[in-house]
């Protein structure tokens, strides 16, 4: 029996060093994806609170979806591969139309309203997709960094054997160590199918391309595309002589009146205006997992048939199932404000994982100053950069270069820190954050043309948060120079 | 599934957690009742509304897991007498250990590198052989999909418990070795 407790301890200790082994290695890269995952959650609300002035309504009229359509692509007046509808959501009730020449709003009628331009919500959901990094390698990396949370999660469990005993200790204000260390366990506890299925489908959406190219190397001759055909659908065949622009209306007036029970939110124009042109509807399933069902039309708006995302072979369901698993919208706004407090739930537990383990080594006498100083400066200083790049595209506009200027506040948080780690505290840091987030709701409340609902709530919500990190930092001043830690032991023995 | 049922269920799953909290530690009866909730509220979801059900369900469970959680961290009284965190006083830096090193990189190389190419051959073989033996490419696709992540997880997940090197080579060098068996045979 001593054996096997003996042999039990050895795994936990074991399970323990690989998951920080894990955690180290990914800790900085994880946290910005799941910060600005938390964020992409909100994206149709963010998207809505970004430009507040364009047109909203709660439907359009085909024949109005069919004027858009048509006067945007003349407006633009450059050939396109692919023209999109974008109809109204919950979210986001707004018509847009996508080419490959630009995107814009149109108002009830189908007019042109004012080209869109949500570079911001764009920049966190390119941050989350691929790290901004090119594509391919970005979904590389994002992919690698899903499995990697799912290897820290199955090594966490095996290294917590107090796991049902310990299910409820919150000792928030505890010592620093027990404090981080209650909050790393028991929102890793309590979130493990969140965060077990959002590093797994994410692993699948990250590691999905390099899997497709194999594919497409052994059965299309490389074409990429072709490979994602018994999935997703095939490609129509390219006919690209001239012919009047497919005519969308009817393929929805054709869904609304036979499919009523479905909400349409997009329509894509495969070739538009050549005469091989196809209209695909992607209409939403309630109580379903799938991102929705592709209905085919031809260029007459004559109904063709479904891919079969629904009802077709298990496989394809499965794969059609795992955006809204992964981005969390499967179950309208509760299930959305769920995923993004769980999202930011998850950035803390990433957080105080690299902070516990900064801290043991300190405790062991081996303190990494410069490390801890860094690390503050990515959990601080990555949610502060987001803010100010919003800033800089509220005052500089859409062609302001968020990403260079991201990146580079970011490693000069990570240089200042590096150079003098005694300067940025933490509580410095977080009253910045909390003063930059209380501005922001501020700001734009007083700066927005339109207040919808829900983007009062992120203002107030930002207020609030900024708010209350300031009064944290407040109270941790008042507290002193209690909180600073003191060689309190003689060196420990190695 | 009604609607009435459905919200049921999901209440079921939401005082999962709850009930678990009463009892933790001293009442066995609210523990096992909890238990018997979520399970059967799963069950239900799972039967009535499929994998959307169970994932509703989940949520609502860990919706109100974190309410659990966030009254726990209200209600906890601060310590009495607080002890500070042990700090000792730092020790001589220990010299760069390049053996330690290059062990390290061993392991990322392994963990990382290797892990991804073994499992997705191994992922790409075991699809290509179902294809070719007449299963649906729909299928065949995605098992490859969810399959590649799922060799490196299980992989991964190993290795780190693992403390030497070549133990930790067993895994994708096992893997590598499967998927040329199955590309060679089929």
């Amino acid at each position: 029996m001593a054996d096997g407790i003996k042999r039990a301890g050895a795994l936990v200790r074991r399970a323990l060093s690989g998951h920080a082994a894990i955690g180290l290695l990914i800790s900085a890269a994880l946290y910005l994806v799941c910060l600005s995952g938390a964020l992409a959650v909100l994206q149709e609300y963010l998207q809505r609170w970004e430009e507040p002035a364009a047109a909203e309504m709660p439907s359009i009229s085909p024949i109005a979806a069919q004027h858009a359509l048509e006067s945007i692509v003349a407006r633009q007046g450059k050939p396109t591969t692919h023209a999109f509808i974008h109809l109204p959501t919950d979210g986001l009730p707004r018509v847009v139309i996508t080419t490959d020449n630009g995107a814009a709003y149109v108002d009830a009628s189908g007019n042109y309203d004012a080209p869109e331009a949500h570079v911001w919500t764009e920049f966190v959901l390119f941050l989350h997709y691929y790290l901004n990094l090119p594509q391919f390698w970005g979904l590389l990396a994002t992919g690698t960094l899903g499995v990697m949370l799912c290897g820290a999660t199955v090594t966490g469990v095996l290294a917590h054997p107090r796991i049902f005993r310990d299910a409820f200790r919150m000792r928030l204000r505890g010592r620093p160590q027990l404090s981080r260390s209650d909050l790393h366990n028991r929102f890793g506890v309590w979130l493990l199918p969140f965060v077990a299925v959002l590093g797994f489908t994410g692993a699948i959406l990250g590691l999905g391309e390099l899997v497709f190219l194999g594919i497409a190397q052994e059965r299309y001759q490389g074409e990429f595309e072709a490979s994602y055909a018994p999935l997703f659908g095939a490609e129509p065949k390219a006919d690209t002589r001239p012919a009047p622009m497919a005519r969308a209306d009817r393929a929805l007036a054709w869904m609304a009146e036979h499919q009523p029970q479905h909400r349409v939110t997009y329509v894509t124009v495969e070739d538009p205006g050549t005469t091989g042109q196809r209209i695909e509807v992607l209409a939403s399933h309630d109580r379903r997992l799938i991102y929705g069902e592709t209905y085919l039309f031809d260029g007459q708006g004559q109904y063709l048939g479904h891919v079969g995302l629904s009802d077709g072979p298990s496989g394809r369901q499965a794969i059609a199932s795992i955006y809204k698993l992964h981005f969390g919208t499967f179950g309208g706004a509760p299930v959305v404000l769920a995923y993004f407090v769980f999202g930011l739930a998850l950035c803390a537990v990433i957080s105080t994982g690299t902070t516990l383990w900064l801290m043991k080594r300190r405790s062991r006498g081996y303190p990494s100053p410069r490390l801890e100083a860094m690390w503050g400066a990515v959990i601080w200083g990555s949610p502060m950069a987001i803010v100010l790049v919003y800033w800089l595209r509220t005052f500089a506009g859409a062609q302001a270069p968020l990403v260079p200027v991201f990146w580079g506040i970011l490693m000069l948080c990570c240089l200042l820190a590096a150079v003098r780690p005694g300067e940025p505290t933490l509580r410095r840091q977080r009253a910045a954050l909390g003063c930059g987030l209380f501005a922001t709701g501020v700001g734009h409340f007083a700066l927005a043309s339109a207040h919808p609902a829900s983007s009062v709530v992120i203002d107030a919500s930002l207020a609030l948060a900024g708010t209350v990190l300031v009064l944290l930092a407040l109270e941790r001043r008042k507290s002193g120079k209690a909180g600073e830690r003191k060689p309190s032991l003689t060196p420990l023995p190695k | 599934m009604t609607v009435l049922a459905l919200t049921g269920a999901l209440l079921l799953c939401a005082s999962g957690p709850w009930l678990l909290r009463y009892g933790w530690q001293y009442r066995r009866p609210p523990v096992i009742m909890a238990w018997v909730a979520m399970a059967s509220a799963a069950i239900t979801l799972m039967s009535g509304e499929g994998a959307w059900g169970l994932a509703a369900g989940t949520t609502a469970t860990m919706a109100s897991a974190s309410l659990v959680l966030a009254h726990a961290a209200l209600t906890t009284p601060p310590p009495g007498c607080t002890t500070r965190d042990r700090v000792a006083l730092p020790l001589p830096p220990v010299p760069v250990s390049w053996p330690d090193a290059c062990r390290r990189l061993g392991v990322f190389g392994i963990v990382v590198v290797l892990d991804l190419a073994a499992s997705l051959w191994l992922a790409w073989t075991v699809q290509r052989a179902l294809f070719r033996a007449g299963i649906s490419e729909a299928n065949t696709t995605a098992l490859a999909l969810f399959l590649c992540p799922l060799l490196w997880l299980a992989a991964a997940s190993w290795q780190m418990i693992c403390t030497r090197l070549a133990a930790m080579a067993m895994a994708p060098l096992a893997a590598l070795i499967l998927g040329s068996i199955v590309w060679l045979t089929v």
